[in-house]
């Protein structure tokens, strides 16, 4: 049954990888030109047929899925190298300098990642990049609670105790027996994260807060698809099914390597 | 003179009663003294004082002087040299002293390294080396294993093996039998025996009978204070203090008729009222 999951998983994000990389060298047409008359049914040569403005549909998909695999790698990274830091430091220090990262991640882990992209689009305009940042501050505190938490159990541990006794600094410590010993929890995390990632950008895009018209985003595919959802609903099926695919692939996927990853429930299969 | 002198050691957290409570030992370069008491009675926490690692709210007062140097009040980066380097310890879990992520063989290494980087290029050679002084058999073997590819037994030794590597001038032993099983005890506590001869050593156990085989010296720990301490033969054959008798007798089980019940250190000692 686990296994099942973690299979699921890799084949939905398979799907859109596979799209992605595929779609960064060659698409049928070029996604932005109007290649077509308006809402062609699918078939051929417009596999998924045309949008309300006689663009290739299939091609769009996959330069949305490059978008949305770079906004996921690129606001997990950055949530990932800002968050983790802090939290092992905050988990090897007592005190206040270890309760402030803490609390303030508090804070943030309730103000919404929506809100805040609007705030930052508002700033400094909506694009991509404006998108990024917004998601990957909102992931951070995550990041932050949870290598606190991980990195409070890995301190009690023997093995660091046995390290702290044969003088290794803390740095060290840090580096060599903590980060390692809490990367896998880590991954799970990233993992959920990824797939939130990606559904936010969606939002983002919908709202017209992601990025600008010449990339075509599942998000945007989606509001577009809208002028024509009486006429062609199809056409908001395929860019809600691409989202559905990619979030689910990576949620099952950090699922499936939670339940790997916990002993317990190894040991009840 | 002394290699280490503890004098008037008292450990306080926050205002509880004190976890250790004005004792004072000294160990010759040589020399091995046990420390015998039950969880709590503080002797953990006296090891912990003398590698610095007490927890920041920590009160310490006294003395503990090692090689003529003070060690209360001495900085973190001087303490650090120490550690590892003149000081050691060999710890009682061996299932959670290694850390899993790392091969056996660099985890040693990283204790070499980190005191003697100049040796960087032999220390693949002193790794495998001290793995063989420690009995193992198939060092490269083991070196290259990671921790839960070892027994229990082996990897105490891998954890002899490291506070061994820098050859320090005195190792601390937290209950280094307690999690292994009888035989494996018995092989552990030679290996000790053998290794810890040129050095001097404390031996911290609840262990009666472990102490009193590697051990010619040795205190009682009760409630944070030395009750009683001198030659092991000695304190066997006429203990002074009740809690000692106690000890004694629980561990003399052969003496005891069928059908009776086994006696117990609360036979002897009462914690709240003393003697009985």
């Amino acid at each position: 049954m686990r296994r099942g999951t973690l299979t699921l998983s890799l084949v939905l994000i398979g799907i859109v990888v596979t799209l992605a990389v595929v779609g960064l060298f060659w698409t049928p047409y070029d996604p932005t030109a109007i290649v077509g008359p308006r809402v062609l049914p699918p078939g051929w040569p417009h596999v998924l047929g045309t949008d309300g403005v006689g663009a290739d549909v299939l091609s769009r998909i996959m330069s949305g899925a490059k978008i949305c695999l770079l906004v996921g790698i690129v606001s997990v990274t950055g949530a990932a190298v800002i968050g983790v830091p802090i939290g092992v430091f905050s988990g090897m220090t007592r005190g206040w300098v270890s309760e402030l990262p803490a609390r303030l991640s508090d804070i943030l882990y309730g103000f919404p990642a929506l809100l805040l992209a609007i705030l930052l689009a508002a700033a400094v305009g909506g694009s991509t990049w404006t998108a990024m940042l917004a998601i990957s501050i909102a992931a951070v505190p995550a990041f932050v609670r949870l290598a606190r938490s991980s990195t409070y159990q890995v301190m009690s541990l023997g093995y660091v105790e046995a390290a702290r006794v044969s003088g290794t600094p803390n740095l060290a410590i840090a580096v060599r027996h903590v980060l390692p010993n809490i990367a896998p929890t880590l991954g799970v995390q990233a993992s959920v994260s990824f797939g939130m990632a990606i559904l936010a950008e969606a939002g983002l895009s919908y709202l017209g807060l992601g990025s600008g018209p010449d990339a075509p985003t599942w998000g945007r595919m989606l509001r577009e698809a809208q002028d024509n959802l009486f006429n062609a609903p199809v056409l908001a099926l395929w860019p809600g099914l691409a989202i559905a695919i990619a979030t689910m692939g990576f949620n099952l996927l950090g699922d499936g390597l939670r339940d790997l990853l916990d002993p317990r429930l190894r040991e009840v299969s | 003179m002394s290699l280490l002198e503890v004098e008037d050691l008292t450990i306080r957290f926050g205002n509880r009663p004190p976890a250790v409570d004005g004792i004072s030992f000294s160990v010759g370069p040589r020399e091995r003294l046990g420390i015998i008491g039950q969880s709590g009675s503080g002797k953990s926490v006296t090891l912990l004082a003398i590698l610095g690692l007490l927890p920041e709210h920590a009160k310490v007062t006294g003395s503990i002087r090692f090689s003529g140097r003070e060690l209360i009040g001495m900085g973190e980066r001087e303490l650090r040299g120490l550690r590892g380097d003149e000081i050691s310890m060999v710890f009682q879990e061996p299932m959670t002293a290694l850390d899993p992520t790392m091969r056996v063989g660099r985890q040693l290494g990283e204790v070499v390294a980190l005191h003697h980087g100049d040796r960087r290029g032999s220390i693949r050679g002193q790794v495998l080396d001290w793995l063989g002084k420690v009995d193992i058999a198939e060092p490269q073997r083991i070196a290259d294993s990671f921790p839960h590819e070892l027994s229990g037994g082996q990897r105490q030794r891998a954890l002899i093996a490291m506070a061994l590597a820098n050859e320090p001038k005195l190792v601390l032993c937290d209950e280094p039998t307690t999690a292994l099983d009888v035989l494996v005890q018995r092989q552990i506590l030679r290996l000790l025996d053998e290794q810890l001869k040129e050095r001097a050593s404390i031996f911290v156990s609840h262990d009666l009978a472990v102490v009193r085989e590697v051990c010619p010296r040795v205190a009682v720990m009760l409630a944070g204070r030395i009750v009683e301490s001198g030659e092991v033969e000695q304190i066997i054959a006429r203990p002074t203090h009740p809690y000692t008798q106690g000890l004694i007798a629980s561990a003399r089980i052969d003496r005891v008729p069928r059908d009776q019940p086994l006696p117990s250190v609360a036979d002897y000692y009462d914690p709240a009222g003393g003697p009985r």
